[in-house]
């Protein structure tokens, strides 16, 4: 099936600076700064439930590119030695599917980005305490673990 | 360690859904009390053998005050339940059992379910229920609900009151039962019940947790603490508290408190009969006493220390030796589910302080998990 992106009349895709504020606005305590060669890097605390660890989360984003997201503390731990399901190499995090236009540079980052990785922490404690990753998703056919674009 | 309104909120809804896998559910009661009217049926059939005395077969025990929990190790719920004979206590205790023995093995399909135990008769429904029933008769000089069942050498009546003992439990949760139910008429709850007599308050919950934690604990050890003084223990020092967290700590705290020592006897009266006495056993064999104590000391210690903070998992790990294993994935995979519904019906929000997961707040968009 052809990939052929439809833009709503007018729509324009966020700018870096855009993004950074809508990040500061709905995440006050977090950080976001913007490099001078247009990356965005966002760092901030989730913790998707009270009980849950308080989970220090570093988001990288480089125009239009699926951003990076990645855990800096505390470390991921593996369930039984398992790979921990929905990363990418590297223990990035893979949150949504491209081809079911999930996600695109149209969309403000805060207001997905942000909570799929607190429903994703909130899946891992319990991919934790049971074995079983009990939040859905899909997996690419092969062993090819490469991002989808 | 102190814990927040939050998190209390968050180990108390883990703690209920866990009882909700070791209690019977509504369908199952719903099956159960179908066959005991069954049996009822068959007892009071005109022209049979106990039909001249007007037979009563009703549920008493934990069935009754809704603080069922599934014994270890085997699928059957236990159902005890009364079968009241209008005779005279001048008849034999034995006689009277073999009564109601030989009227249900007149059926060729209870004659193979049944089993016969020390003081009652127990029907094997395979896979669902054990209904153990008591033969009993009515106690004339007290009146009321009183009846007499046979004692464990089945050579005297003891006095027994299971509805007057279900109606002062019933009177201990009256009013948390009230307040629960007006929380959840303000909060607009989806199929609000009736009314509050089937609402499961903070008791209902304690006993289930200590029953449960007593079967764990005493799997490889003796003289496990016996239902009955768990559960008047727990209801004595029960101050009609809502908030289970809370109420777990102070109701084991409070318990000791209600053993009623005297002439150095330490004893749990039966609170509708101040003559009779549920730690009986405790006067000759003291080692009873002391277990009870040391239990109750292991679980409060083990209760305190339930890390909060350090993830989903660690509660789990701290909760499973009190609890057991496989009871407590079921109850978080079951746990998960309610995120999961929430999700699944747009309703799943992410709020502002460290993007927690709640009812309000940025709506959760759509998102399908990849990677490996």
């Amino acid at each position: 099936m052809g990939r052929k992106k439809f833009y709503l009349k007018g729509a324009k895709k966020l700018t870096m600076v855009q993004q950074q504020s809508l990040l500061k606005y709905y995440f006050p305590n977090s950080e976001c700064n913007i490099s001078r060669d247009q990356r965005l890097s966002w760092k901030g605390y989730i913790q998707p439930t009270p009980c849950s660890q308080n989970y220090l989360v570093q988001l990288t984003y480089h125009r239009g590119k699926r951003p990076d997201i990645v855990v800096l503390f505390p470390k991921l731990e593996k369930w039984n030695g398992q790979k921990i399901p929905h990363t990418f190499s590297s223990e990035r995090l893979c949150l949504y599917r491209n081809i079911y236009g999930e996600w695109s540079p149209f969309k403000p980052i805060a207001t997905t980005i942000v909570p799929w990785t607190s429903l994703w922490l909130y899946y891992y404690e319990i991919w934790l305490s049971t074995g079983e990753w009990l939040g859905g998703g899909e997996h690419p056919p092969s062993d090819n673990d490469k991002a989808e674009d | 360690m102190i814990l927040s309104i939050e998190q209390k909120k968050q180990i108390e809804e883990i703690l209920i859904i866990l009882c909700e896998q070791l209690e019977i559910s509504d369908a199952q009661r719903e099956e159960a009390k179908h066959k005991y009217r069954a049996v009822t049926d068959w007892l009071v059939k005109p022209g049979t053998s106990l039909y001249q005395y007007s037979p009563d077969l009703y549920p008493q025990g934990s069935f009754l005050l809704r603080t069922t929990v599934r014994p270890l190790g085997q699928d059957e719920f236990d159902v005890d339940l009364v079968c009241k004979l209008n005779l005279a206590r001048t008849n034999n205790q034995n006689a009277v059992k073999q009564l109601v023995g030989d009227r249900l093995k007149e059926s060729a399909d209870y004659r193979r379910m049944l089993e016969q135990m020390n003081r009652c008769w127990r029907l094997n429904y395979a896979g669902k229920f054990h209904m153990d029933i008591l033969p009993a008769i009515p106690d004339i000089d007290r009146g009321k609900t009183n009846i007499l069942v046979p004692d464990k050498e089945l050579s005297q009546w003891k006095e027994s009151n299971p509805k007057g003992y279900a109606e002062w439990f019933e009177g201990r949760t009256k009013m948390a039962r009230a307040a629960i139910y007006k929380q959840m008429m303000e909060a607009a709850v989806q199929d609000l019940p009736e009314d509050d007599s089937r609402i499961k308050t903070p008791l209902h919950r304690i006993v289930q947790l200590l029953k449960r934690h007593r079967d764990i604990s005493f799997q490889n050890k003796n003289n496990p603490p016996i239902s009955i003084i768990i559960t008047t223990l727990a209801a004595k020092a029960y101050r009609g508290e809502i908030d289970l967290f809370d109420s777990i700590f102070s109701v084991i705290d409070g318990m000791p408190k209600e053993i009623t020592i005297e002439n150095s006897i330490p004893k749990v009266k039966n609170p509708t009969n101040d003559q009779e006495n549920f730690a009986d056993k405790w006067e000759n064999e003291p080692i009873l006493y002391k277990t009870f104590l040391s239990w109750l000391t292991d679980l409060r210690r083990d209760l305190s220390s339930i890390p909060v903070g350090s993830g989903i998992a660690a509660i789990k790990k701290a909760l499973v030796p009190l609890f057991g294993e496989r009871i407590m994935e079921q109850a978080f995979k079951k746990y998960a589910e309610k995120i999961e519904d929430k999700r699944r019906n747009n309703n799943l929000y992410t709020g502002t302080r460290n993007a927690m997961l709640g009812t309000t707040g940025i709506k959760m968009a759509k998102n399908t998990f990849y990677g490996k």
